[in-house]
């Protein structure tokens, strides 16, 4: 067989890019202002005095004023997007178990992955059942039960074996399964299947069976709403108070509502100052630390480092052999306790993120970092030349890396879609996405050097990667495992890059400086918030909600960025407060 | 606290407690397909594809001509004129088809994205490759053929499909958007079907464990009140998210049902005993983890717990089939894999000799079961497809081999070659715009629901346009492929 030749770019690319200037506008800018940006900066030409805040067709006593910044920058009152039904993702599933039995080990049951949207797992699409978690639902509450009942006594609220208890159980243990009070026929039926279990059976597998089935219910895997009263003229809703307690629950600490939450939610959380109360107490729980970190897991995509690993293994075994599963774990786990002290101990902004030197070393990491091991994990300020927040730590730089070397378009790349919401850049179906390697007996070049030349060669990939490399080259002071390096294959390194196509253009030293910018940047601000506001609500932003984005941005910035301002005002945002009449 | 029913008892319970039992056999269901038709299908899919150079065979005589029809008998060709990646289905060779030349025309008529995602998305779809689902690099676009065969042959009662998938992005959909995640645990298999071979009716009457089965088979009746208390009062979207729930709930319902009966509900092969084997152990390597579920799915298949199983097999690591500890597959040596001899080709073909010494393995296995006069893989298709045509991308001449011939349905142990003259969709792109296709792979899928008893005649996209560099006409979608009989 003659060998086959295998272009590298797809021929349908040159239409676009036939002229490069143009096409490379109508690629990046023009969908990402449109696609991300929302309006920016038109918040003012749109004010529109005539028209007030609490300007509600609806009753004000049950129509609490929504963040008058979003009004404002909405021209209006803001348009109500779809409150889909939410599935608990399997990350919920797991953390409500845990909070539901509280003093017993329950474990994780095994369920397969939810499907992911920017790698949040949480869009209510997303969240469909498939014959795969139904059976896993139904066979992760057997699993579930057969843990609890020899702890039983630990949960029931009475010790008599018989149906009066088993009632009090099923009042008590289903207002938190269900985070709401059961209906009269709910439970009736559920007293009634008891009681068949338990003449048939006994009184403890009768229980057991009992936890099962609500273990399976549509009220405890979904969160079903509904609103209450009547619709405002525009067709919102106000949620009950025991919607409202979930809202907060999974947006803020990403698992069921405490009883204090339900006790609040019998009498009240109908009111704008009930429900801003909860979500201030919420937001400095340490559940809302846990949660914090998880939603930067699925944005900052911590979990890629494993990915990776498991599906690539181990780096090239002469220049890195220590990286191991040992490593792996170190690294992602100091993603976590870098987050969680950043983004909520510490200052909870991204330019904490983005800038801060101060992390989390054990001796395996130690070793990448060049600092000197501890005995177990200890806080640790890494090199100013080196090291300014978490695009330049371990996880990142080798989760966006080849065996050999880093990759700097999956590492501009990545900073692309998930810090400045360019739209998805996925090379042409034939492009060589191989690392460059340098031809035998060819003279030495820098992982640069051969990234620049397999562009160069490669026709229309220029239109692209004239954006893309210049941001990951500046990554070029870190190795496939994230190593600080000055020299390169014996040359030394070039991480002189640049932005384009955002707000804070223009030439970039390395990627201290990169990341700096990035943190100075409104488009970076905006992208964060579009991610927190799509993971507050559970579903994507539409083009009409941008203003929404837009008026959270802003409260972000005079928050000074702190992310837990932005935490409540999304919660005081239209789509948190009310929901879509159907 | 003294429990009457202990953590181990629930264990048992809760499918653990796996026996043999014998029963009479359940004729009318294979006399039902006893006519020409396939009585079961098992999928095996893998990632990449292997080098084309060392996966075809030309032996002499057979012509080289890529713009032409013709085939050979793999039962004469001499064990020495096998190709390296083929050699291991030697022994099995009057039971194999092996199938060249056929192009993944679904993706060419797609919206040009990933290969990896395109590849997934259309194997056993055949559909238009979803770019509004929720992967930006594309996903299903409609329903994966293991599944409609499925929704036809499925016996009540018992499980609808098996599915197993090692580290593989999954092929499977359940329609557009819908992916299908698949068992990776070779013991959740196994506890998700040990039920169904049952225990010996204890002479006393239920035991507790019978009881408990019984109970749990009844939940859905329990819960499916508050699913359609929920249903008549959200909007439609939310409906059709929760009927979809309410279904899959009723048809696991039918499983539990089954498995919830006093002793068990199937038989072994020809009547015997149904015997599942011991729990699969955890294995380290992919290989031995696939080998361990693909025991039980032929197991499963054998007693007709299932009549559709799919394997699904991701990307092997280095250390699997002798590359460097370490290597990084996926770009150092798939992507690589361009040229004859080159050191990644090399290791590429060394990657999908491992695939096809299984594929070899598992057909052998069901050949070693005696079913009727012939053997469990004479009434049984399976089918071999893989993600991309090779290690560099590419979605024409995807390397298909059929094993057994579904009852007689198809003649197997020949190597068919197909023309490469056909037109190429509009948005064809997966290498010049020029290039000619042979025959589309919704045919061979139309070939496999037909195989099983289906009337359907197409699958996924059943029209498409060639672009104008081919001559603009319509581009065959539809109907079975041809020569397989």
């Amino acid at each position: 067989m003659p060998p086959k030749a295998f272009p590298w770019h797809r021929e349908n690319v040159e239409v676009p890019m036939a002229g490069p200037g143009r096409a490379v506008q109508a690629l990046f800018l023009g969908a990402f202002v449109a696609g991300c940006m929302g309006d920016i900066g038109s918040a003012g030409s749109k004010l529109d005095d005539s028209k007030s805040p609490n300007d509600n067709p609806g009753d004000p006593s049950t129509n609490p004023p929504i963040d008058p910044g979003i009004t404002a920058a909405c021209g209006g009152p803001p348009p109500i997007g779809a409150a889909p039904i939410r599935r608990l993702s399997r990350e919920e599933y797991w953390s409500t178990l845990r909070d539901l039995f509280t003093g017993i080990d329950v474990g994780r049951p095994p369920l397969a992955p939810d499907q992911e949207t920017n790698g949040f797992e949480n869009r209510a699409k997303d969240l469909f059942a498939t014959s795969q978690n139904v059976s896993d639902f139904n066979a992760a509450a057997a699993d579930v039960v057969a843990r609890v009942l020899p702890n039983l006594a630990k949960i029931l609220p009475c010790t008599a074996k018989d149906a009066t208890c088993a009632g009090q159980f099923i009042d008590k243990f289903g207002l938190r399964a269900f985070r709401r009070p059961l209906a009269t026929d709910e439970k009736t039926r559920y007293l009634d299947f008891f009681r068949t279990q338990m003449a048939a059976i006994d009184f403890t597998t009768a229980i057991g069976l009992v936890i099962e089935g609500m273990l399976q219910s549509p009220n405890f895997l979904y969160r079903p709403e509904f609103g209450t009263g009547s619709p405002t003229g525009d067709g919102r809703l106000r949620v009950t108070g025991y919607e409202m307690a979930s809202r907060l629950s999974y947006f803020l600490w990403g698992t069921m509502p405490d009883d204090k939450l339900l006790t609040t939610a019998a009498t009240g959380l109908t009111t704008d100052d009930q429900v801003l109360v909860e979500a201030e107490r919420m937001a400095s729980d340490p559940r809302a630390r846990t949660q914090m970190i998880n939603f930067h897991r699925q944005w900052l995509a911590f979990d890629h480092i494993n990915e990776v690993y498991a599906s690539e293994g181990r780096k090239d075994a002469r220049l890195y052999p220590a990286y191991s599963d040992g490593m792996v774990s170190a690294m992602r786990e100091e993603a976590t306790r870098f987050t969680g002290r950043a983004m909520f101990d510490g200052a909870r902004t991204l330019k904490e993120l983005l800038t801060s030197r101060d992390t989390f070393v054990n001796a395996t990491l130690a070793d990448v970092y060049g600092v000197p091991r501890p005995t177990t994990w200890a806080p640790v300020t890494l090199p100013a030349n080196q090291r300014g927040g978490i695009l330049t730590q371990a996880a990142f730089l080798a989760s966006h890396a080849h065996a050999v070397a880093g990759s700097p378009p999956l590492r501009a790349v990545f900073v692309m879609n998930r810090l400045l919401c360019f739209p998805p850049l996925s090379p042409p179906p034939d492009a060589d996405t191989s690392p460059p390697t340098q031809a035998p007996g060819s003279a030495a070049r820098t992982n640069r050097q051969l990234f620049e030349e397999r562009v160069k060669a490669g026709g229309t990939c220029i239109g692209c990667h004239n954006l893309i490399d210049p941001i990951g080259f500046t990554f070029e002071n870190y190795d496939a495992i994230g190593k600080f390096r000055t020299m390169d294959n014996g040359i030394p390194v070039d991480a002189k890059g640049a932005l384009s196509g955002t707000d804070v253009d223009g030439p970039v030293s390395n990627g201290i400086e990169l990341s700096s910018k990035l943190a100075d940047s409104q488009q970076a601000q905006s992208c964060m918030t579009n991610f927190w506001f799509e993971y507050a609500v559970g579903r994507d932003r539409t083009e009409a909600e941008a203003c929404k984005v837009t008026a959270l941005t802003k409260t972000l910035k005079d928050a000074g960025g702190d992310v837990r301002r932005l935490q409540v005002a999304l919660v005081r945002s239209p789509d948190f407060l009310y929901r879509k009449a159907n | 606290m003294t429990l009457r029913l202990d953590r181990r008892q629930l264990l048992n319970a809760m499918g653990l407690g796996a026996g043999t039992l014998f029963l009479p056999s359940l004729m009318s269901d294979r006399q039902a397909h006893a006519a020409g038709a396939a009585k079961r299908l098992l999928i095996y899919y893998t990632s990449h594809g292997p080098p084309y150079w060392d996966w075809s065979m030309r032996p002499a005589g057979s012509g080289d001509d890529m713009t032409q029809d013709w085939e050979f008998s793999l039962d004469t060709l001499p064990q020495s004129a096998w190709s390296k990646i083929l050699a291991p289905l030697y022994p099995l060779r009057k039971k194999v088809l092996v199938l060249d030349g056929l192009a993944n025309t679904a993706a060419f008529a797609s919206t040009p994205t990933n290969n990896h995602n395109a590849g997934r998305s259309t194997i056993w779809t055949g559909a238009e490759v979803s770019m509004d689902g929720n992967e930006a690099g594309g996903t299903g676009g409609g329903i994966s053929v293991d599944q409609v065969i499925a929704e036809q042959v499925a016996i009540a009662g018992r499980k609808k499909t098996l599915y197993c998938n090692v580290r593989a992005n999954s092929p499977l959909f359940q329609g557009k958007n819908q992916t299908i995640g698949g068992l990776s645990d070779g013991a959740r298999l196994f506890d998700s079907i040990s039920g169904f071979v049952g225990t010996t009716a204890a002479p006393s009457g239920p035991t507790n464990l019978d009881k408990i089965r019984k109970a749990r088979a009844s939940l859905p009746d329990l819960v499916r009140p508050e699913y359609d208390a929920l249903i008549k009062r959200v909007g439609s979207e939310d409906k059709r998210k929760l009927q979809g729930h309410v279904d899959l709930m009723n048809s696991l319902q039918k499983e539990l049902q089954a498995q919830a009966a006093p002793i068990g509900a199937v038989s072994g092969p020809n009547g015997g005993a149904c015997t599942l084997g011991s729990k699969p152990p955890g294995a380290t390597s992919i290989l031995n983890t696939v080998d361990g579920q693909l025991k039980l799915l032929v197991a499963a298949l054998s007693c007709d717990i299932t009549r559709v199983a799919v394997q699904a097999v991701g990307q092997l690591s280095g250390s699997e089939f002798g590359a460097v500890s370490g290597a990084d597959v996926h770009q150092d040596i798939a992507h690589q894999a361009s040229a004859p001899g080159s050191n990644a080709s090399t290791m590429m073909a060394a990657y999908y000799t491992k695939h096809t010494e299984q594929f070899a393995r598992l057909l052998s296995m069901m050949d070693a079961i005696p079913e009727g006069s012939g053997t469990m893989l004479d009434n049984t298709i399976v089918a071999w497809g893989t993600e991309l045509a090779n290690g560099p991308h590419d979605m024409y001449r995807i390397p298909f081999i059929i094993g057994g011939s579904g009852g007689g349905y198809f003649r197997t142990g020949r190597y068919l070659k197909y023309a490469e003259t056909g037109p190429t969709p509009w948005r064809a792109n997966y290498g010049p715009q020029t290039r000619r296709l042979g025959p589309a792979h919704n045919k061979l899928l139309v070939s496999m629901m037909q195989a099983m008893g289906l009337p359907n005649n197409s699958i996924g996209i059943s029209a498409a346009t060639a672009n104008s560099k081919t001559g603009g006409g319509p581009v065959d979608m539809v109907g079975p492929l041809p020569r397989l009989r």
